[in-house]
């Protein structure tokens, strides 16, 4: 489009080489600032090795090469913009020029260009021979000459201009091919700012997991640490999650116990530690003295039963590497779960629940009867793939009495339920077929999760020296997809003869089982397998060893286990 | 720290992601508003200072873009720099013990 004459007048083509100068400026600062990040990332690799180190050489290379990409682009816009300066300031002065000469000549010019003659003065009527009317039509077409002579000057200024533009366009288009670091999905920026939060269920949390990208997650990590015990993420991502939460709660329990121990120097080396003062005595000192003695001691011995705890943990996962073992569950209240074999592939999954005094710094024993079935599951089925995951996902009671309560089961239950639909949902291909294992009060867990409005989405449970599970029969328990009058052939108990825990089944408080029918009696209506009988033992012949020989390699319930696990069916 | 193949001068690394940082900073800081205060007025109503007009925000995203870029490179490196001296801090609690009988 033609420029106005006005505005081509207050035109100052020399402006876009001031533009150029700045954009030389910033690519050249730019330069200097990605050489400084690829320097620095040199500079480290002398004394940084490994796969990090590589990474990030490779990413620096990666960040030059895009910084290189927009100081290129700057400097081409530069260029652009000196070009453009130079052609339009070129046609803009010699439009100028032309319009300049009209005006001299006497011509009126418009602010579009139209050109109009002068009336014949008395000096050209006389040397047209007085003909005034030809003396004017001369100055008329010389007024068209000229107009046709600024308005070719104006098309030149307004290709320039528009030869100008379209350079710049293109080289502006160069910036928008680099990408910044790439926003998060809205839905994971919603739950990083808290306007929002994962989904609840483990289906549609695993759908909606499988769906972001490796940064995703990590801020979702990096937004709650505990993340990796969702149920429902894939066994792999828990695994990774949680292997680093389990390293920032051992650190931070050091931490903890450090800051506990600069607090009282002496004490932790028993020195100049407060004598319990005489019961009678009325030496308030004394007396405040020793209770915050206590008081730091009961924090201390608090932070060493976790370190202790985590300890646990770190050499159970770090055990072996075949079959990998993962960490599918780890919070700071004594809570993990670790699965051998990845569960999200394997044919067969089955989940031990353990009872009465397990705590996470003895995981390790409970591992070692998970990889008793799982080998036990491997001989009953040898072409099918089996993971067998050791589930301490709920606060076990840590005493017989306690055993007699049911809260410790009912606050596991929904625990227990969430973690098998999350290994539902995460399972891989063809369903694998899904068993609990409950070990004494661990049954009673299983049961509770089972009965009343609960339903637990597995194909078998197996009570293994169960102290009842609250449910007078097999048809109390609800298994997802199992109609009721078939859960029986669903449900597996055995109980050794010399095993004092089954008779706790049988022990009725106030008119009713403390825990319900016993599963193995015949009244409960399940399905019972043989254990070895064990020795027998003082209190009415039974023995509590023989409470924790079911796992033993030759007992005859490990070989049954390992083929109700492999979905042979349990043994005749 | 040394473990197998991998070595690293925490101290070395932590300068790294200062280093990484303050040109992250730098680059950020590169302010190409000046390039395009003069072209709106000195041509002005041309096709190209309607089109350099339209860039601004290109440019200026484009060398923001490099900036955001080093600085998630800078908090990477002092992410790993915190990650390697806690492992090391914790094995030295836990090897303490038993060095020092």
């Amino acid at each position: 489009m033609r420029p106005a004459l006005t505005q081509l007048r207050g035109w100052n083509p020399q402006c876009l080489n001031g533009s150029a100068d700045e954009l030389a400026r910033a690519a050249a600062e730019l330069d200097e600032q990605i050489a400084l990040v690829v320097r620095g990332v040199d500079g480290v690799l002398d004394i940084w090795h490994g796969d990090a180190a590589r990474g990030a050489w490779d990413r620096a290379v990666e960040e030059r090469s895009a910084g290189n990409r927009i100081a290129m682009a700057l400097l081409e816009t530069s260029s652009s913009l000196r070009r453009g300066a130079a052609t339009i300031e070129s046609a803009a002065a010699h439009a100028i020029a032309v319009i300049d000469g009209a005006l001299d000549e006497g011509f009126a010019v418009s602010d579009e260009g139209a050109v109009t003659a002068p009336a014949a003065g008395p000096g050209l009527t006389v040397a047209a021979a007085g003909d005034a009317a030809l003396a004017q039509r001369v100055l008329d077409a010389r007024a068209r000459e000229l107009a046709e002579d600024i308005a070719r000057a104006l098309d030149e200024v307004a290709l320039a201009d528009s030869r100008t533009a379209a350079t710049l366009t293109d080289c502006l288009a160069e910036f928008d091919l680099v990408p910044g670091e790439r926003a998060p999905d809205p839905r994971v920026q919603d739950i990083v700012d808290g306007r929002s939060t994962l989904p609840a269920g483990a289906a549609e949390l695993h759908e909606f997991w499988t769906s972001l990208t490796g940064e995703e997650k990590d801020a979702l990590f990096a937004h709650d640490r505990e993340v990796g015990n969702r149920d429902g993420l894939p066994a792999a991502d828990k695994d990774r999650y949680n292997r680093i939460h389990l390293e920032d709660l051992q650190t931070r329990a050091a931490a903890a116990l450090d800051a506990v121990n600069a607090r009282h120097p002496g004490w932790g080396a028993g020195e100049q530690v407060p004598a319990q003062p005489a019961s009678n005595s009325r030496d308030e000192k004394a007396w405040k003295a020793w209770a915050e003695y206590n008081a730091w001691r009961g924090e201390r011995e608090l932070l060493l039963a976790k370190i202790d705890e985590y300890g646990a943990v770190h050499r159970a996962i770090d055990a072996g590497s075949a079959p990998p073992r993962l960490l599918m569950g780890i919070d700071g209240d004594g809570r993990a779960a670790i699965a051998l074999g990845n569960p999200d592939l394997a044919d067969n999954v089955a989940t031990l629940v353990p009872g009465t005094g397990s705590h996470l710094a003895g995981i390790g024993g409970d591992i070692d009867r998970s990889a008793r079935m799982l080998d036990a599951a491997t001989r009953a089925d040898p072409l099918a793939t089996t993971s067998v995951v050791t589930w301490y996902g709920y606060n076990a009671p840590q005493s017989i009495p306690e055993a007699g309560l049911d809260r410790f089961a009912e606050r596991g239950a929904p625990r227990l339920d969430s973690f098998q639909d999350g290994l539902r949902a995460a399972h891989q291909g063809q369903a694998a077929h899904q068993v609990i294992v409950g070990h004494s009060y661990g049954s009673t867990v299983i049961g509770t999760a089972a009965v009343g409005d609960g339903s637990l989405d597995v194909d078998e449970l197996v009570f293994v020296g169960s102290p009842g599970v609250n449910a007078e029969h097999v048809s109390e328990l609800h298994l997802d997809g199992v109609n009721a009058g078939d859960v029986g052939a669903h449900v597996y108990s055995t109980a050794a003869r010399w095993d004092p825990v089954p008779y706790l089944g049988d022990a009725t408080l106030a008119g009713r089982h403390v825990h319900g029918t016993n599963p193995t009696d015949p009244d409960f209506g399940g399905r019972v397998f043989a254990s070895d009988p064990g020795d027998p033992g003082p209190l009415l012949g039974t023995n509590p060893r023989v409470h924790s020989e079911y796992w033993d390699l030759r007992n005859r319930s490990l070989e049954g286990m390992g083929q109700i696990i492999a979905g042979m069916g349990g043994p005749s | 720290m040394t473990s197998g193949e991998m070595a690293v001068d925490t101290a070395a690394l932590a300068r790294l992601a200062g280093a990484l940082e303050s040109a992250a900073g730098a680059i950020e800081k590169i302010d190409t508003a000046p390039a395009f205060r003069g072209t709106a007025e000195g041509l002005a109503g041309s096709a190209t200072a309607a089109a350099y007009a339209a860039g601004a925000d290109l440019i200026e995203a484009g060398v923001r873009a490099i900036g955001s870029r080093v600085r998630v490179m800078s908090q990477i490196a002092a992410a790993n720099t915190a990650r390697y001296d806690d492992a090391e801090a914790r094995n030295r609690s836990l090897l303490a013990p038993a060095w020092g009988g």
